[in-house]
């Protein structure tokens, strides 16, 4: 049983973290422009994201300490704090865009306006994060976004024609429509959606919330190697719905009505409400997790007890700091931004971040004096500089794209 | 220490500038600024068009179906907004301008009908006395589906499509 | 001022070794956890406090060597990173006195609410967390 609510936890990490309000909508756009000539970079992020989950578990589950407080003990308070404030402020974005998406969620589900189903979304985010446990908030959400599946139904629904699906995702080029420069754009952008560092921060907190000791790291291995790549199936399927239905009707992502189109195509009302369910327990989910991670980054930095398992009386500032994180993203949202707007952007920044976030991760792992004989192996470590390597191209190259492509306009 | 820090905002610096840069060369052609809304404008009249078609079919919801007709309009308004504030400098390009507005407030007049015929109950197209599938829909189809292909049209000899 | 004199290599003597843990503070002390005796964390060492002459004073002969005062937290960790010192009493101590061990983290003797360093978290439960209602109660 313990084993079952373990994998939960993957689970939930991969659902909530892989498919969030990122995944579906840069999955969705490049879908309908790119159809499945972008599916590689899922691949790659998919392949990344377990492993540097699967660094962080290890370095939680044999030092006991998370992600956070490591990288300020290792790097120093400097680069700590650099850290720190540039994932915080993506936190802050992605926070905003999971209870956007949301509310875009509910309203597409009963046509109530969308700003009304925010101040909904909030104190519903943080009931959760105030009084539920960690292991009933992970399962929940998890099995329940599960039904996110549909899109894999649907694209079965659809009877697309597979060869071509497949000749565009294994000889990937760019459609005549677009440019090269909004290729590598949206590569930039489904990359970092994949990889977005709050599942890192998230899976290795959560690690310690559940006291996962060295005999976990099985466990571990499971979530990670069963969760994402499910996550990532799910982001493909995502993408070739769009590909099969909107890129041939000439219809290009910009909300989330226009993703549920092809499953509405695909099997109707039931296929619809299947879709809306799993997509308000992505979203909510993800929205809890960023929450969290906001926290517990803040937290394990500057020290402060932190951690669900805490009674909130006892983790004062953890607390405090995640409702401030709410209340901004609310008010962020209430200015009338579009969230699939922030969502886009978000996803990019996450991009841009990613090295500050690895880097440390892959010194922590392989430093005996936390992991002890648990340091990475060879063959993980020079994948893990590959990534690495990545990364930093990523990442330097994502803002000039950005610019000249009018941010993939 | 602090020779790579410098080192560093040089490069931050210099990337900056090299995307500032691209940006400027990016804006140049003015077709492109035609390009933008006019693809918007394409594919929110598609969507609608989709979205009616599956109300018609009785595979979406009132809800589903609204909400896309609503999106729609917002990002028509978008498009527009952006067109206006297109300087042409031709009087080619001004007349290109001209046509794509009217076209435009077109598509936003039948995006109108569609949110109101989709937000009307149907509970079988063709039959019932006041719901919306009966008549308001087919209508709306045809309206829809007529605005494209003027607006495609109109793309094709912007050497736009 | 005028620069002082270099003393030559050898006649420099080596630094005593005392009994006991040695320890580098910037590497086992800065930035590690700071633990309570119910391992609650209470802050992260954001400082160190030694006692001793001021640096860039003449130090008189038989001085003794300057020795850890006070864990420091608070605003230090902001004039650590971008320099500068707040006045001595905007600091905000641990004693020395109450830690108890060092490793991976510093662990204290004390309980956390009894410390100055704790009045953020105290302050926050009693004002902000103990009147939203449930923030008492463990999460179900």
């Amino acid at each position: 049983m313990k084993r079952l609510l373990g994998v939960a936890l993957g689970i939930l990490t991969a659902i909530g973290g892989f498919v969030d309000i990122g995944d579906l909508v840069t999955n969705a756009v490049v879908g309908s422009r790119f159809g499945l000539s972008l599916a590689w970079v899922v691949l790659v992020g998919v392949v990344g994201i377990c492993l540097f989950a699967n660094m962080s578990g290890r370095v939680a589950a044999v030092s006991g300490r998370a992600t956070f407080e490591v990288i300020r003990e290792r790097m120093g308070a400097r680069a700590g704090l650099a850290n720190l404030a540039a994932s915080f402020l993506i936190n802050l974005m992605t926070v905003t865009a999971e209870i956007g998406g949301i509310a875009l969620a509910l309203q597409l589900a009963s046509g109530v306006s969308y700003m009304l189903w925010v101040p909904f979304a909030l104190i519903a985010v943080w009931l959760v994060i105030w009084r539920v446990k960690f292991s009933i908030m992970e399962n929940v959400a998890g099995l329940v976004g599960l039904s996110l599946v549909v899109f894999a139904v649907a694209l079965f629904l659809l009877k697309p024609d597979w060869g071509s699906l497949a000749s565009q995702a294994l000889h990937p080029s760019v459609p005549s429509e677009e440019g090269p420069g909004t290729y590598w754009y949206y590569a930039i952008a489904l990359f970092g959606a994949a990889m977005t560092p709050y599942e890192v921060f998230f899976f290795s907190s959560g690690a310690v919330e559940e006291r996962w000791k060295v005999k976990d790291l099985v466990q571990s291995r499971i979530n990670v190697l069963l969760g994402f790549p499910l996550g990532g199936f799910l982001s493909l399927s995502i993408a070739a719905c769009a590909a099969v239905v909107l890129l041939p009707a000439g219809i290009s992502v910009t909300t989330l009505s226009q993703v549920a189109l092809p499953v509405i195509q695909a099997g109707g009302q039931l296929a619809l409400a299947a879709l809306l369910l799993g997509v308000v327990a992505a979203t909510f989910g993800a929205a809890l997790e960023t929450t969290l991670s906001s926290g517990y980054t803040l937290a394990q930095f500057f020290g402060w007890s932190w951690g669900k398992f805490r009674r909130p009386a006892e983790a004062a500032r953890f607390h405090v700091a995640m409702i401030v994180v709410l209340l901004a993203g609310v008010a962020v949202l209430t200015t009338g931004v579009d969230p699939i707007l922030v969502t886009e952007y978000s996803v990019v920044f996450s991009a841009i971040a990613l090295p500050l976030t690895y880097l440390p991760i892959l010194i922590v792992a392989n430093d005996p004096q936390y992991m002890g004989k648990h340091v990475n192996g060879r063959a993980v470590n020079i994948v893990a500089f590959i990534y690495l390597v990545i990364i930093l191209v990523a990442s330097v190259a994502a803002i000039p794209l950005m610019i000249a492509t009018g941010a993939g306009a | 220490m602090t020779r790579s820090r410098k080192l560093l905002a040089a490069a931050l610096a210099a990337l900056v500038f090299l995307g500032g840069l691209l940006s400027g060369c990016a804006q140049s052609p003015s077709a492109d600024s035609l390009k933008g809304p006019a693809k918007e404008a394409a594919s929110a009249v598609r969507t609608a068009s989709l979205a009616v078609d599956l109300r018609l079919q009785e595979r979406a919801t009132a809800a589903a179906a609204t909400t896309t007709a609503d999106d729609m309009l917002k990002g028509m308004q978008s498009a527009t907004d952006q067109l206006e504030h297109f300087g042409a400098k031709t009087q080619d390009e001004q007349s290109l301008r001209d046509s794509m507005l009217a076209i435009f407030s077109t598509i936003s007049r039948s995006l109108l009908h569609a949110r109101d015929a989709l937000a009307a109950p149907t509970s079988a197209p063709g039959g019932g006395t006041d719901l919306a599938g009966s008549v308001q829909l087919p209508a709306v189809q045809g309206e829809l589906r007529t605005a494209t292909e003027q607006l495609e049209e109109l793309m094709t000899k912007a050497g736009i499509q | 001022m005028r620069k002082a004199k270099p003393i030559p290599v050898q006649d420099i003597r080596p630094a005593p070794r005392p009994a006991g843990l040695v320890l580098d503070a910037q590497l086992h002390l800065l930035d590690r956890q700071v633990l309570d005796v119910d391992d609650v964390p209470v802050t992260t060492v954001d400082d160190v406090e030694l006692s001793g002459p001021a640096p860039g004073e003449p130090i008189p002969e038989g001085t003794e060597a300057p020795h850890i005062t006070a864990l420091l937290t608070g605003a230090v960790l902001g004039t650590r990173i971008f320099g500068g010192r707040p006045p001595s009493s905007r600091f905000i101590r641990i004693p020395w006195e109450v830690v108890a061990g060092v490793d991976t983290v510093v662990s204290l003797g004390v309980r956390a609410n009894s410390l100055d360093a704790s009045w953020l978290e105290r302050w926050m439960r009693d004002q902000i967390i103990a009147k939203i209602p449930g923030g008492r109660h463990d999460p179900e």
